[in-house]
């Protein structure tokens, strides 16, 4: 499938950071596309770029073959709903939306009908006349979310849409955003740095460290494969096992745990992940440990027992089935659902 | 495929950037230095300069005007002006202190309108305000004929055309300044902090005095500088309420540039009060750090 | 428990400031409607020093020319001061810049009266309500960047930014979205700096050529000559303009927030 967005070899320096460094990631169109990293990989500085408020060190980005870059913040086809919303306060909610309809001097009647359309789909036609100030912050949410889209770009920019929100509000406004950008059929760009957010909307997501690339995989993949130790640990909830390699198993901490089938060679330092789920609780076990403590997370547990590793060892568990606190669990798992990576 | 990228296109936005960044900046501050830094310049070069016959200078160099402003006479001016402007200045604190912190107990709402009071006749004529002292304080003025009529004294006190006069204009015209800073320094001070030194263990007036008063230390000494320097480079209260007979720096500069005509030797004094301004807040900025870290008021 | 009850003993300096700084002013103001000109008895409710000062050609002249001085002002200070705020907000982060840009408002209003009297003599320069023009606005533009900075410092600064991603030219943003955002300190910085003009002797006193006196300059060779009813109706009138003037301001910007 050709790249719709294609971004190749970006660099940016800040003085002694280096926020990008040779960043390159091809992104499809109609696609849902996360940026998720820790503060600081650099996410925000690629969108802000890519909608022209920053300017790039090196590299080159292009938009269905033409060269982005050159081109200046204002006439791109590109729209940034802003993480702190920016609405122009001594605006109402209509005259907000219409503000980028107005400067690209189309006529009145056609304005009035897009700005319509949009506040109806976003469900705050009867706020029209109001002012920001006088908005939930939902509601202010979903008037920057218009704005944008009103606009009919090829790709709308979504700087932290949802960190804002409580809970509850969050998971109903990530249906929103899905059901918006399907009918839209515009390209989405979010950045956050929730995984479970990105795992739950997203397409497909790169995942950013230092400024840098490490893995762009789509949700599934990212959990099942993930390529470096920084990714098992940073998606979803993981054990992971830091020794050496031996033939079929690996050595941590004087124990040899079994190891699924793998390229690295024998006296290679590794990690072995494990995730929670996979691990079972049994009579006897690989390895075992006393109970320190478990989380209750309504439909399942999270155990935590002392192996004698570096951390405590997390396991998910049934309501039903969690053992005393101090009492020993054995546990074990099967090493195909165990994922090797070399231990960088 | 390679792409001709458009470079052209990234050096027009780059242009831009920087031509927005010019539009901004260089008016005004080309005015401050075309205004403020260049007069300063010839302030300074002024004092090495030799008057010229109808006032002016001549360009001949010379460091006379520093060995005479080292006379005595005129030391004791500037010493004279220095104490004078220290206790209005000490005055503001004792009298500002207690004010500014009254303030902050007040209901927000109102808070608002004290601080509009206080600093409403700063921005009214300095002048008049003046003036207005000249009348209060005259022999046959209210004052005295107010503490007449009720007895309290027999013959009329000559209030004016002392120096102490001159104490109570400067403190009069600029005791707002010295209210608004320390009630800026006392209201930015968390509530928290204090009733964390109480929790454990301190008097109020011990929490009052380790707590808070440093604290405030900031914003106490930029009111002590806004109302030192006006005060020292003064010559209208000291005209008017003193009478001419007690003469202050500002006094004597003002007459070298417009009575002598000597403007190199009024440049010297003129730069004494901007070098005492400098030292005052590298003074400031040294005890700012001392008690807030690194942190700046 | 009653607000003035709470303050306790802070009650004294607080009301005792108030009376000290109000009491001056309200005895010239009372004794401006005096009917005699005797300068300390109250003889009885006149207006006529009113109208003594509306007949007498220079307080009618100074006012002229102080009303040309302090609109000219205004206006210079409020462009170059509001571009200067804007400047520092969006482009520098280092804090010098900004002290400099603030230093005019505290420089001692002296040596910055001899400083620019050197520099205009210098030039040649025949001094008049121009040179005094130009003298002003150098400090009045410095308080009107600090509350236009200061309001800066409130708003969002992705305001400018979503304007631009939404199309807006940087000219088109600077007016449909900066200057309203502003608007407030625009007001007030305006008005403070048409009454601090307005006011200021000092630096007139220096700068000003001998045919066209502001008023401060008038009132100060009133003042010389010792006190009487006409000064006291026309301290009465510039009192109230100033105070009519600060009041407007602070509705537009709390005193607070500048801090």
């Amino acid at each position: 499938m050709s790249s719709f967005l294609n971004i190749a070899a970006v660099s940016k320096r800040y003085g002694d950071v280096q926020a990008l460094n040779n960043v390159s990631i091809d992104i499809r169109e109609n696609e849902f596309f996360a940026l998720l990293g820790p503060s600081g990989c650099g996410k925000t500085t690629l969108l802000r770029a890519l909608a022209g408020l920053e300017s790039l060190d090196s590299g080159v980005v292009t938009l269905a073959n033409e060269d982005l870059l050159s081109v200046p913040a204002n006439k791109r086809p590109v729209n940034l709903m802003f993480q702190s919303y920016a609405l122009f306060p001594h605006l109402n909610v209509y005259d907000n939306v219409a503000y980028g309809l107005r400067r690209e001097k189309l006529d009145k009647a056609e304005i009035d009908q897009r700005v319509g359309d949009v506040l109806k789909t976003v469900g705050l036609i009867d706020q029209k006349d109001r002012r920001p100030a006088q908005l939930s912050g939902g509601q202010k949410q979903r008037v920057a979310l218009a704005r944008a889209i009103v606009k009919r770009p090829k790709i709308l920019l979504l700087d932290e849409p949802l960190s804002a929100l409580d809970k509850k509000v969050r998971s109903e406004m990530q249906l929103e955003l899905k059901r918006l950008q399907h009918e839209a059929g515009i390209t989405f760009i979010i950045v956050t740095h929730d995984q479970e957010e990105a795992m739950s909307i997203a397409d497909r997501i790169a995942l950013m460290d230092k400024g840098e690339v490490v893995q762009v995989a789509t949700p599934v993949e990212m959990y099942s494969a993930p390529k470096t130790k920084f990714v098992a640990d940073f998606i979803g909830t993981s054990n992971l096992f830091a020794g050496t390699l031996g033939s079929g198993t690996i050595t941590v901490k004087g124990k040899a745990l079994p190891t699924p089938a793998t390229q690295l060679a024998s006296g290679a330092k590794a990690v072995l992940v494990v995730r929670p789920e996979d691990i079972q609780l049994g009579a006897t076990g690989t390895i075992s440990g006393a109970l320190v403590s478990s989380n209750f997370y309504g439909g399942s547990s999270l155990l935590f027992v002392d192996c004698g590793f570096d951390q405590l060892i997390k396991v998910s568990c049934a309501l039903s089935e969690v053992p005393p606190v101090g009492s020993i669990c054995n546990l074990s798992w099967n090493s195909a659902d165990s994922i090797l990576l070399a231990d960088a | 495929m390679a792409l001709a990228v458009k470079s052209e296109g990234r050096d027009a936005i780059k242009r831009r950037a920087l031509l927005s960044r010019a539009i901004f900046l260089v008016p005004g501050l080309t005015y401050i230095t075309a205004f403020m830094l260049i007069p300063l310049g010839f302030i300074i070069a002024y004092t090495f300069l030799s008057r010229g016959t109808y006032g002016g200078v001549e360009f001949i160099f010379t460091t006379e005007n520093y060995t005479r402003a080292l006379d005595s006479l005129y030391i004791g001016v500037l010493v004279k002006s220095i104490l004078i402007a220290a206790t209005a200045t000490l005055l503001a604190f004792l009298i500002g202190f207690p004010v500014a912190y009254a303030i902050t107990k007040l209901p927000t709402n109102r808070q608002n309108i004290m601080l509009v009071l206080i600093v409403l006749p700063f921005w009214t004529n300095f002048l008049i305000r003046t003036y207005a002292w000249i009348v209060l304080l005259n022999t046959q003025g209210f004052l005295n004929k107010g503490l007449i009529n009720m007895g309290v004294i027999s013959e009329p006190l000559e209030l004016l055309y002392k120096p102490s006069a001159i104490v109570l204009g400067l403190l009069y015209a600029y005791i707002p300044l010295m209210i608004l800073p320390i009630y800026s320094s006392l209201v930015r001070i968390d509530p928290a902090m204090k009733e964390a030194a109480i929790n454990l263990g301190a008097t109020p007036a011990q929490a009052f005095r380790q707590v808070t008063l440093p604290l405030a230390l900031p914003g106490v000494l930029i009111g002590a500088i806004f109302v030192f320097v006006p005060s020292v480079g003064n010559f209208i209260v000291p005209e008017l309420l003193g009478g001419g007979k007690t003469i202050m720096v500002g006094n004597l500069i003002r007459d070298q540039f417009l009575k002598a005509r000597d403007w190199p030797f009024g440049s010297v004094m003129a730069l004494s009060m901007v070098v005492m301004l400098c030292a005052l807040f590298f003074i400031q900025a040294r005890v700012n750090r001392r008690v807030l870290g690194d942190a700046r008021a | 428990m009653p607000v003035h009850k709470q303050l306790g003993w802070l009650r004294l300096p607080l009301y005792g400031v108030l009376v000290f700084l109000y009491l001056p002013i309200s005895v010239l103001i009372f004794m401006s409607f005096n009917k005699s000109d005797a300068p300390f008895m109250w003889t009885g409710f006149s207006t006529k020093w009113y109208s003594v000062l509306v007949n007498s050609p220079n307080i009618m002249e100074g006012f002229k020319n102080t009303l040309i001085v302090a609109i000219a002002t205004t206006i210079i200070s409020l462009v170059l001061g509001t571009l200067l705020a804007i400047g520092l907000a969006r482009y520098q982060k280092s804090s010098s810049l900004e002290a400099v840009a603030l230093t005019p408002a505290i420089f001692p209003d002296l040596a910055l009266a001899i400083g620019l009297l050197a520099l205009f003599t210098s030039l040649h320069l025949t001094l008049g309500l121009h040179s005094v023009i130009i003298s002003h606005a150098l400090f009045c533009m410095a308080f009107v960047t600090a509350i236009v900075r200061g309001r800066l410092a409130q708003i969002d600064s992705s305001l400018e930014e979503a304007a631009q991603d939404l199309g807006d030219s940087p000219v088109g943003t600077f007016f449909r979205i900066t200057l309203p955002s502003i608007k407030p300190a625009l007001i007030a910085g305006g008005l403070l700096a048409f009454t601090l003009s307005l006011d200021e002797f000092v630096i007139a006193f220096f700068t000003n050529g001998p045919n066209s006196p502001t008023l401060p300059m008038v009132i100060y060779s009133m003042v010389r000559f010792g006190v009487s009813p006409e000064i006291n109706a026309l301290a009465t009138v510039v009192l109230l303009i100033s105070a009519l003037i600060v009041t407007i301001a602070q509705r537009n910007v709390k005193v607070q927030d500048q801090l």
